[in-house]
Parts: structure tokens; C-alpha cells; sequence
């Protein structure tokens, strides 16, 4: 293997270069098992999702020796990418493709005028991306999420990944993963009636990732503002902040799929709160 | 015919020449609404308007031909009228097609890529034409349906939502616990990522049947992963089941012979000789 992936800092995955001159490598990501193999002209790339509970989940990434015998190649997908580029890749951190709706263990009710900042953690994809020409070879989730509809009814609403959050507030209590992002959302009630937040969607394809100094991977905020007189929600994407996160120096890595065109939008409230 | 001695060449060569234009322009007519409706029109709405641009300007310049030779287009159009009439008694079915799909457009309860299903058909919409809809089957067979059966028959369209509910059949023994059959049935769609977690699904104790406790288990899904959903919840299923031990009965037959607890009086004839006439009483349990 060459040297441009190190060991040491398994934290530091992302965006580091991964050489391979006709050797393979693999990785555990704790519920997804990754193998890149180089040869002439073509990267060959097989992975399986195996179970994986929450709590059993690692916070750092292995690099398996290349003469692991348990690594069984047989069973794996296979896909396989002819390019004659140098044998240079790397692996660039990315939120899920459809948005996530989250549901807290234990419902939340946001009292009229008040405001809330929770920090929900979301499990990430790795998007292999070829060097020098930066092509994406293809883009793999590190946990396998549930699909969901989000909506009204079986006919209105729009299909999301499920995921469920302690909903945590205290971000001194928060862990930094390799896997995971933390995406933090405030929501504000300026609504004269209470707000239940038992299940709510994050429109994850809008929000840019960011890397902080210790590796730490957070996405960009979400603010809803649940407006005053209406059933209405306003979504805005900030940027973060150290008040919000406790770090001061941030690096973007990873735009949105789909950035909100102007500084916020306007949905119904059904759009992103389960109304009762 | 009179006219037809007056002819010149050059009106011919008109005329042919118009003719030719106009099939060239009708072409370039199609594909401008193509261009132009790539993003507006749905696949339905396309072939309408390529095929009503195609035949608009092939016909306009069809008569323009015509006109250039001579043809009196007021008494073409006199005697079409006529004839329109007697076509029409002789074609009501075809008549009857074509108003029929007249109502699909207005209606539209499918549209082409649909999967729909007619009586005992069920296949990919290709085209909704004024007479017929044509459909592509599952084992890639081409069907042509009259609009008028259509409007006549019921009609299932499988892609209008983007979900659908797969219902699990399955029966259990009665000595299960039911409680625990629930939770089972209930883990093995949360374990499954193509189960939607939202609608919930549904159990539904059907009732008591022959040889088991009829349970209905409906779970949701993507529409496109219909049928991966149902092989993988019916294995899982299964696979969980035997895991816990929870038996899917087969039919038991019990049969009653009126006594409520005796056992069931069986006569065994040993032999149907005459000569050996001996005959063993004995009993069984039923």
C-alpha cells in the first residue's frame, strides 16, 4: 500500500489519498466492510453491510492487514471501474441522498417562544472519488438506513431514511466518530401553541459538511422557525458556529447536493414536523 | 375527369414538390414539439402533440398539393362529409374507440410507463392511441387493448402511488403466544431496511381458522422494490419463526365421531376370503 493513507490517525480518513500499486486494502466501518483492489487500468471495489447495532458502532475506522484471512471476497458486491489514471483515490465524506427523518426517544414539546438546539447524529456515506481527474466512482452508505414516508398521508409526503436520536442538547456529551456527523438543528416556536417534536425531517441534501480540528465531522446548522400566527415553517442553513459547537476552526469539505436557493425557505409545517 | 387534361408539368411538379416539403416539415414539426416539450410534457402529452403537429402540417400541405393540380377541395370536402356519415354507421365500434380515449386523455387515470392490470393483463402502458392502448407484459408480450374495453373494465394502475402495502398471509399454531408472535413479526420488519418505518405496519388477527390463528402482518414500501420486499419478508418471516420456534401449522383434520372424550370405535376386517370370516374389534384414538 502506499503511503499516502495513514494508520496512525484512523479518524483522519477522509480526503486522505489511498495509493495502491496492484494490492488491495480493506476497511471496517463497523457495519460496512470495504475492499479496494487495484489493478491495471481498473479499481475493483466490493463491500458488504453486516449488522451493526448503534451502541456497537466504532468510532474509529480499521484498516485490515492484506493477509487477513477472515476478509471473504466471495460474498461481497463487486463493482468495477476501468480507468487508466494513476492507481490514486480517496474517500470524501457525504450526507445521505433523500432527507432524514429523525425520531426522538423520548418526545420533546417545545413551549410557545421558546427555542431548542439539538444535535442529531446521522451515519455517513463514502463517496470514492478518483485522483487526479476527481470522478466519482460511486457513492456507498455506511449504514444500511430504513426507508420511510414522510407525509400526511400515503398519497402527500415525500420518501426520507429513518433514523432514530437521543436528541442530545448538552454538546460536551457528544462523540467524536469517523462514521457520523452531527447535524445541529435549532428550532425556534415562535407560535403561540406548543410544539411536539416526536419526529421531524432534516433536509440532509441541503447542508454542506465540515471538518473540525480534531476530525471531527459536523454538518452545516438547521434552523426552523415555527412563524408566529401561521402554520408555516421557515428553513435556513447556517453556518457553524463556535457558540453552537465549541470549535473554532472549521473546514468545508463536502457541498450540498442541493443548496437552498436563497438565504431561506418557507414550507408548511406538515413539511418537517408531524403535526398530531 | 376534366381537369386532368389541363394539367401542366410544372403544376405537378409543384404539387410534388409540396407534397415532399410537406412530409420533411411535418418531421421537423415533430421533433420542434419534442424540443420544446422535453421538460413540460409528460410522455402521454408528447406523442398528442408529436402526432397532432406531424398530420397538422402533413395535411396542410396535402391540400395545398392538391390545390396546385386543381382538385375542387369544397366538393372533396362535400363528399368526405357524406361518406363520413356512412363510414360512421359502419364503424361504431371504432367510433366508439376513439371517444373512449377521448375520455383516457381527459381522465388520464394512467399514462405511458404506467403498470397497469385489465381483467387478467397486466403490463407497462406504451402508448394511449385514439383507438387502443398497447401494453408491454411482464413476460414481454404486446397487447392491444380498445379504449372502449378499457372505459368499460376495471382498472388497476400499480404506479400511481409512490408506496404500496405488501399483506403477509401467515397462520400460527394455537398453542403460540400471541404476544410473542407479534413482537417476532414486528422485529423482523424493523430489521429489514426496505420496510417503511412510517406508515407502521399492521398486524390484523384475522381470526380462528381451520388448522391455525389467521394473522394478516401489512408492511409498506417503495413502490420499485414491491417484489423484493415480498420474497425477502416472506423468508424472513419463515426465518424467524423457526428461530422461536413458532409453528406454521399445515391442515390438521380431526375426525368426531359424536362421543366427546371416548376414543373413536374402529372395526379392522383382516381378510376379505370367505372361508377365514374373522373379525378383530379394536379402538384408536381420533
Amino acid at each position: 500500500m502506499g503511503n499516502g493513507y495513514k494508520m496512525r490517525d484512523t479518524l483522519r480518513l477522509w480526503n486522505q489519498d489511498v495509493t495502491l500499486e496492484n494490492e488491495q486494502a480493506c476497511w471496517d466501518f463497523g457495519s460496512l466492510f470495504l475492499c479496494l483492489h487495484s489493478k491495471t487500468n481498473e479499481w475493483q471495489i466490493r463491500y458488504e453491510h453486516k449488522p451493526c447495532a448503534i451502541e456497537d458502532e466504532p468510532n474509529e475506522v480499521k484498516c485490515l492487514p492484506l493477509t487477513n484471512k477472515a476478509v471473504d471476497l466471495s460474498s461481497m458486491k463487486l463493482k468495477r471501474y476501468i480507468s487508466n489514471e494513476e492507481n490514486k483515490l480517496y474517500f470524501a465524506p457525504c450526507l445521505p441522498d433523500r432527507s432524514i427523518v429523525v425520531k426522538t426517544i423520548d418526545t420533546i414539546y417545545l413551549l410557545p417562544g421558546k427555542q431548542i438546539t439539538l444535535f442529531v447524529s446521522v451515519s455517513l456515506w463514502v463517496r470514492l472519488m478518483a485522483r487526479p481527474s476527481e470522478q466519482m466512482l460511486c457513492e456507498i452508505p455506511i449504514r444500511e438506513l430504513s426507508d420511510t414516508w414522510f407525509g400526511a398521508n400515503p398519497l402527500m409526503g415525500e420518501m426520507c431514511y429513518s433514523s432514530k436520536t437521543r436528541a442530545r442538547t448538552d454538546k460536551t456529551a457528544l462523540i467524536t466518530s469517523a462514521n457520523r456527523a452531527i447535524i445541529p438543528v435549532t428550532i425556534y416556536n415562535k407560535n403561540s401553541e406548543t410544539l411536539e417534536l416526536s419526529k421531524f425531517s432534516i433536509p440532509s441534501l441541503t447542508l454542506s459538511l465540515y471538518e473540525n480540528n480534531v476530525g471531527g465531522l459536523w454538518s452545516s446548522r438547521v434552523e426552523f422557525t415555527h412563524l408566529k400566527d401561521a402554520q408555516g415553517v421557515q428553513l435556513s442553513t447556517e453556518k457553524l458556529n463556535e457558540d453552537i459547537t465549541g470549535f473554532k476552526e472549521w473546514q468545508k469539505i463536502s457541498e450540498p447536493r442541493q443548496p437552498i436557493k436563497g438565504s431561506f425557505i418557507n414550507k408548511a409545517i406538515s413539511t418537517f414536523f408531524t403535526v398530531s | 375527369m376534366e381537369f386532368m387534361q389541363t394539367l401542366s408539368i410544372r403544376q405537378v411538379v409543384f404539387s410534388i414538390l409540396f407534397l415532399i416539403a410537406g412530409f420533411i416539415l411535418a418531421k421537423l414539426a415533430r421533433k420542434a414539439v419534442e424540443i420544446i416539450g422535453k421538460d413540460r410534457l409528460s410522455t402521454h402529452q408528447m406523442q398528442l402533440f408529436q402526432r397532432l403537429a406531424y398530420y397538422l402540417t402533413a395535411g396542410i400541405f396535402t391540400f395545398t398539393a392538391l390545390q396546385q393540380i386543381g382538385v375542387n377541395l369544397s366538393v372533396l370536402l362535400g363528399a368526405a362529409g357524406i361518406l363520413s356519415v356512412a363510414i360512421g354507421f359502419a364503424s361504431q365500434t371504432s367510433a366508439s374507440n376513439i371517444i373512449s380515449g377521448l375520455f383516457l386523455i381527459g381522465e388520464k387515470p394512467f399514462g405511458v410507463g404506467d403498470l397497469i392490470q385489465v381483467g387478467s393483463t397486466r403490463g407497462e402502458v406504451l402508448s394511449i392511441d385514439w383507438w387502443s392502448i398497447k401494453l408491454r407484459t411482464m413476460d414481454n408480450l404486446f397487447v392491444r387493448i380498445p379504449n372502449e374495453t378499457i372505459i368499460k373494465s376495471e382498472v388497476t394502475t400499480l404506479t400511481k402511488f409512490p408506496i404500496r402495502r405488501f399483506d403477509l398471509l401467515v397462520g400460527v399454531a394455537y398453542k403460540e403466544d400471541l404476544s410473542k408472535v407479534k413482537a417476532v413479526l414486528a422485529q423482523v420488519a424493523e430489521d429489514f431496511n426496505l420496510c417503511l418505518d412510517d406508515p407502521e405496519p399492521l398486524y390484523i388477527l384475522q381470526g380462528f381458522g381451520e388448522s391455525s390463528i389467521d394473522i394478516q402482518f401489512s408492511v409498506w414500501t417503495k413502490r420499485e422494490n414491491f417484489l423484493k420486499l415480498k420474497n425477502g419478508m416472506i423468508e424472513r418471516v419463515k426465518k424467524a419463526f423457526d428461530e422461536h420456534n413458532i409453528e406454521i401449522p399445515f391442515p390438521h383434520r380431526t375426525l368426531y365421531t359424536g362421543e366427546q372424550t371416548l376414543p373413536m370405535p374402529m372395526k379392522l376386517v383382516q381378510d376379505s376370503t370367505p372361508e377365514s370370516g374373522e373379525v378383530t374389534n379394536t379402538s384408536a384414538s381420533s
